[in-house]
């Protein structure tokens, strides 16, 4: 068989195979913490019960596996420090994000919804989202008249005395794109001055590193290992522990896929020379 | 082995998407339109609520909802520019449309021009002008010239006013270096985001729907 027309096809079925193995037959990793995932971290760990902090879920079912461990492990790491939690999305796909992290989170944890958290839904801004954060930095009533339950904004005890960004200290933003973590640096960090940790996706995380540079973000998970590394600190392993040893075996098989095909073009090349 | 049937018609569209990989498919092209219809639907429905029920009718006619605040009027105006783009599609009137989509653009830019340059440029400039020697630490002080090396060696190379030859050309030669190391960077995250969408399902077919995984 002439390996360099080597079917895709059997590159795909052994990648699955090892992912599917990896999960079958897991091996504890030893997970370094990178030090943008230690200052978010001590971000939240700063804070004191009773604060109040934004959730912003920006991402939807194609990102989950990415930013789902780091949102589980940070909201987790909230109601551990009894921080308030209030939730919000961009993004019509964050619904069932928030709801999914609510079920795994805030019901095992007995937390009391309007008290401990309480989530404002979807709201569209623009392509952007810059009406909605601008809206969220002059008053929060007016973008969200109600709660996703159709609970008045004046009814919500945990909504009581807020009105701004003033009120918070930090914003949270789980984000896979636009609108997403940017936007949040662009309008509600450069503007209105609240510290902003993100959790974003592996592809869009270099370009977010001259702003944790610069300070604009005061910490940052990137991808699957990001979300392994927020874990491994509150110390309560999840889907980003056990994914990380599959990423692994999956990124041995690439580049063991990089090293042969180089070295069957070699060969090749060679033999068609002769 | 899950009882959910909502969990089992995830895991058959799943591997319907999935079997695009051997060839297409019939299944392929039912969880394809299944996609496209239900993701429609649910825009439509979200946006409704959030734009048209929440922002609009609700804050002009709270009494109609129940609710007990003064109407604000003024939100319907959103929806009377709305329905000008809208028009558009009327012949005689289509001119109209213009003047929407002008109120939209000039909004978006006045509200983005402020907080673009602030944020993007003059904090970034700021945090990029590092000392380039600190006392005592001196892993610090190769990050910096690293950092102040990168920037004026990537920017130099997007001067195009001057031929890059002789010195200048060996700055951006250093310039085009530091990009593709940042490329690579880049295409290596790329690749893990898309290993981490495969390993999600992977771990959903073996944990939710098949169990032989513990969650």
């Amino acid at each position: 068989m002439n390996l360099q027309n080597l079917d895709r096809r059997i590159i795909f079925a052994v990648l699955l195979i090892a992912v599917a193995s990896a999960f079958l037959f897991p091996r504890p990793l030893h997970i370094a913490v990178e030090p943008p995932v230690q200052m978010a971290y001590d971000t939240l760990n700063k804070l004191q019960p009773g604060d109040r902090v934004l959730m912003a879920f920006d991402y939807g079912p194609s990102t989950m596996p990415e930013l789902q461990p780091a949102a589980l492990a940070i909201l987790r790491h909230c109601f551990q420090r009894k921080v308030k939690v209030v939730f919000f999305t961009l993004t019509n796909e964050g619904l069932p994000m928030i709801a999914d992290a609510l079920s795994q989170v805030a019901v095992p944890l007995d937390e009391k919804e309007n008290v401990d958290y309480v989530n404002l839904g979807f709201k569209w801004g623009g392509l952007t989202g810059s009406s909605v954060i601008e809206g969220l930095g002059s008053n929060m009533q007016a973008v969200f008249p109600v709660t996703i339950k159709g609970t008045a904004y004046h009814d919500v005890p945990l909504l009581h005395d807020v009105k701004n960004f003033s009120d918070f200290k930090a914003l949270i933003s789980f984000s896979a794109g636009t609108p997403g973590i940017n936007e949040y640096i662009q309008y509600a960090n450069a503007r209105y001055h609240i510290p902003i940790v993100g959790a974003v996706t592996k592809v869009t995380a270099p370009r977010e590193f001259p702003f944790l540079n610069s300070g604009q973000l005061a910490g940052m998970c990137a991808g699957l290992v990001g979300g392994a590394e927020y874990e491994e600190l509150i110390d309560h392993p999840g889907f980003g522990m056990s994914g990380l040893f599959a990423l692994s075996i999956a990124h041995l098989v690439v580049l063991g896929c990089i090293v042969a095909a180089n070295i069957i073009y070699f060969f090749g090349r060679r033999q068609s020379s002769r | 082995m899950s009882h959910d049937p909502w969990v089992w018609i995830a895991a058959f569209l799943t591997l319907a998407i999935f079997s695009f990989l051997y060839k297409d498919n019939v299944f392929y092209k039912i969880a394809e339109h299944i996609f496209v219809g239900v993701s429609g639907a649910w825009l439509f429905a979200t946006y409704f609520q959030s734009d048209i029920v929440e922002d609009m009718l609700m804050k002009s006619f709270p009494h109609f909802f129940h609710r007990t605040e003064a109407p604000n009027y003024i939100t319907l105006g959103g929806g009377v520019i709305g329905l000008i783009i809208l028009l558009r599609m009327v012949p005689g009137f289509s001119w109209l449309s213009r003047w929407g989509i002008a109120f939209v653009i000039g909004f978006q830019t006045g509200l983005q021009l402020f907080s673009a340059i602030n944020a993007y440029i003059l904090i970034q400039v700021r945090a990029a002008l590092v000392s380039l020697f600190v006392p005592r630490n001196i892993g610090l002080t190769i990050r910096n010239w690293l950092q102040a090396g990168g920037t004026f060696t990537s920017l130099s190379y997007f001067y195009f006013s001057k031929e890059h030859k002789g010195a200048f050309g060996v700055l951006t030669r250093i310039g085009i270096w530091f990009l593709m190391i940042s490329f690579g960077a880049a295409y290596g995250s790329t690749v893990m985001t898309r290993m981490s969408i495969l390993i999600g399902r992977v771990y959903f077919l073996l944990s939710t729907w098949l169990g032989v995984v513990r969650a």
